[in-house]
């Protein structure tokens, strides 16, 4: 009998312990929820977003689902729309992915010449939809140095992406997509 | 009955262990997603690392004369004392190195004791003197390296924080647009305004010249623009606080087609303006404009429906977003024209969240969505034809599009 009443008691504690991670998995939603208008202040006061050298961002939303905060800045002066997610950790923004796009056509151009002029791609033959997008210091390191270089991506059959240091006007990787993508 | 309670108290435990695990699975996927933070600036766990350091990454923007200040997080994660004492190390090969006296870290010295966390305070002042670019370094918090087997060209410091500054110098001159793209007809002229405003106190010279740059190689083909091709109207000098137009016209040649493309030197003396900031970029497309419709005819006699479907895709590439995927339809009946709206629009936008078919140095916009593709589709759907020909003309106002014709 004592055998069956500790089974009843471990049954209770399993079920207590449950509702237990579920609380606090909510808890920390609804805190991040109320939390959205201190974090866009944040990000629009802060140096959070790095908009490319010289320029500013005229237009900046702010979105955010739990501690996940999406940003999308554009300029009247650039092409395209740079994408930050930042993790809102305990009051600190931690950028989690980026895609930066916007960026001056002439300096677009420029990557793009830089790219198509390396033997390297030329001898790929790149084809299809081409994007330039810029890559922060921080993800350049693990591949070549701490500074700002440029993503020339090819879009066809296969895909084919040169980093583009375009200070020094030279591809530095290349890099091409193992097989097809699919649809 | 006492057996049969104990039978279902043990089915019941299994499944409450079941969910259980499941809500463990849960807060485990959580936990995995944070720690891809890794890669993006957050803490980094060297093999042998005695400190998390968070971050352990650090980019600012700052003009000359400016600072900034922010704390990084230290902890010591392994069951010793460590002592930590942040020293700037030069990075070779870097195109600029921040000076000893930019940087003020706050405490010089601690020691931590084992699972103790501290901050450290880090002020970044830069020179009212220093150049534009960007300056990076490395603060290694303790002298511990990565052991090699092989002599390395410099150490390679374990529990370090990397730092990036860019120093900018704000720009006086607002060029409103440094490009125009344009999808133009061959044998005709346009002007395109270019708004230059000098917000400075001081006037500004410039200069506007086209300026074709090497072009390497191209898959897209694109034509020079030639100085036959391109004039260019503008005031030698903008006063302070005010407002100059520059005019490029351009005169499509006759026999143009592809790509059109050249640059517009500005050469406005701004230190704030690098030479390729001046740069007025020209993507002309040169569209050419069917003059006549494309024409299906079927005939048809006794039946109960015709359906027409039309589809055009985008193929166009992002930069020179030549033309849309679109097209304008009429439908002429053996009595002849009718007017009719299609029973149906479908329009597909290829989405993708995956980084598995980017490059690694693009990977970290996992999680961000990208359009792939955009297509248009209108069906035309004809409820007891009258019997004769019928006729379907499509204008593309794209390169691309399909007509499909069903008969029922």
């Amino acid at each position: 009998m004592n055998k069956f009443l500790f089974f009843i008691f471990l049954v209770i504690a399993l079920a207590v312990a449950g509702c237990t991670h579920s609380e606090q998995l909510n808890s920390t939603k609804n805190a991040s929820l109320n939390l959205s208008e201190v974090i866009e202040k944040e990000i629009k006061s802060s140096r959070a977003l790095m908009p490319y050298d010289g320029f500013s961002y005229d237009q900046i939303n702010v979105t955010s689902n739990g501690n996940i905060v999406e940003v999308r800045a554009s300029s009247a002066q650039l092409d395209g729309v740079d994408i930050y997610r930042f993790i809102y950790n305990n009051g600190t923004l931690i950028l989690k992915s980026y895609r930066l796009e916007a960026l001056p056509l002439s300096l677009k151009e420029r990557a793009m010449s830089i790219a198509m002029g390396d033997e390297r791609v030329g001898s790929m033959n790149p084809d299809g939809e081409v994007t330039v997008v810029r890559i922060l210091p921080h993800t350049s390191s693990k591949f070549y140095q701490l500074k700002e270089l440029f993503s020339v991506t090819w879009h066809g059959e296969k895909v084919i992406s040169a980093l583009v240091d375009v200070e020094k006007e030279k591809v530095v990787s290349v890099w091409s997509s193992p097989s097809q993508p699919s649809d | 009955m006492g057996k049969a309670l104990k039978v279902f108290t043990l089915v019941l435990l299994l499944v409450l262990l079941s969910i259980a695990q499941t809500t463990q699975a849960q807060v485990a996927e959580v936990v995995k997603v944070q720690s891809v933070s890794q890669s993006s600036g957050a803490a980094i766990y060297a093999p042998n690392a005695k400190l998390k350091i968070t971050p352990a990454f650090k980019h600012t923007r700052l003009q000359p004369g400016e600072s900034e200040s922010f704390e990084i997080k230290v902890k010591n994660i392994g069951d010793k004392d460590v002592t930590v004492k942040p020293e700037l190390v030069q990075m070779p090969y870097a195109p600029n190195t921040v000076d000893e006296d930019w940087l003020k870290i706050e405490p010089e010295k601690t020691v931590l004791k084992a699972k103790e966390e501290c901050r450290i305070k880090i002020e970044v002042s830069v020179p009212r003197d220093a150049e534009k670019g960007f300056y990076s370094a490395m603060i290694a918090l303790t002298n511990d390296t990565v052991a090699s087997p092989y002599p390395t060209p410099y150490p390679m410091y374990v529990n370090k924080l990397m730092l990036s500054v860019n120093v900018w110098i704000p720009p006086q001159v607002v060029i409103k647009q440094r490009y125009i793209h344009d999808v133009v007809e061959a044998g005709k002229n346009y002007e395109y305004k270019i708004i230059i405003e000098n917000m400075g106190d001081r006037g500004v010279t410039l200069n506007p010249v086209l300026k074709n740059e090497r072009i390497y190689y191209d898959f897209y083909s694109p034509v020079q623009l030639t100085e036959d091709m391109v004039q260019i109207e503008s005031p030698k000098q903008i006063p302070p606080k005010s407002k100059a137009e520059v005019k490029i016209r351009v005169n499509v040649p006759a026999d143009a087609k592809g790509v059109l493309r050249g640059g517009v030197q500005l050469n406005i003396d701004d230190p704030g303006l690098d030479e390729w900031m001046q740069r007025i970029d020209i993507n002309l497309n040169v569209w050419q404009k069917p003059t006549e419709p494309y024409v299906k005819e079927v005939v048809v006699e006794n039946v109960s429906k015709l359906r027409f479907e039309v589809s055009a895709t985008s193929q166009a590439f992002r930069m020179y977003r030549s033309v849309n995927a679109d097209f304008d339809v009429k439908i002429k009946s053996p009595s002849g024209y009718i007017n009719i709206k299609p029973s149906k629009k479908v329009e597909v936008v290829g989405v993708t969240l995956s980084a598995s078919y980017l490059p690694p140095w693009e990977g970290e916009s996992e999680g961000i969505y990208r359009v792939t593709k955009t297509e248009k589709t209108e069906v035309y759907i004809i409820e007891n034809p009258e019997n004769g020909v019928w006729r379907i003309e499509v204008m593309p106002k794209c390169n691309e599009f399909s007509l499909k014709v069903e008969v029922e």
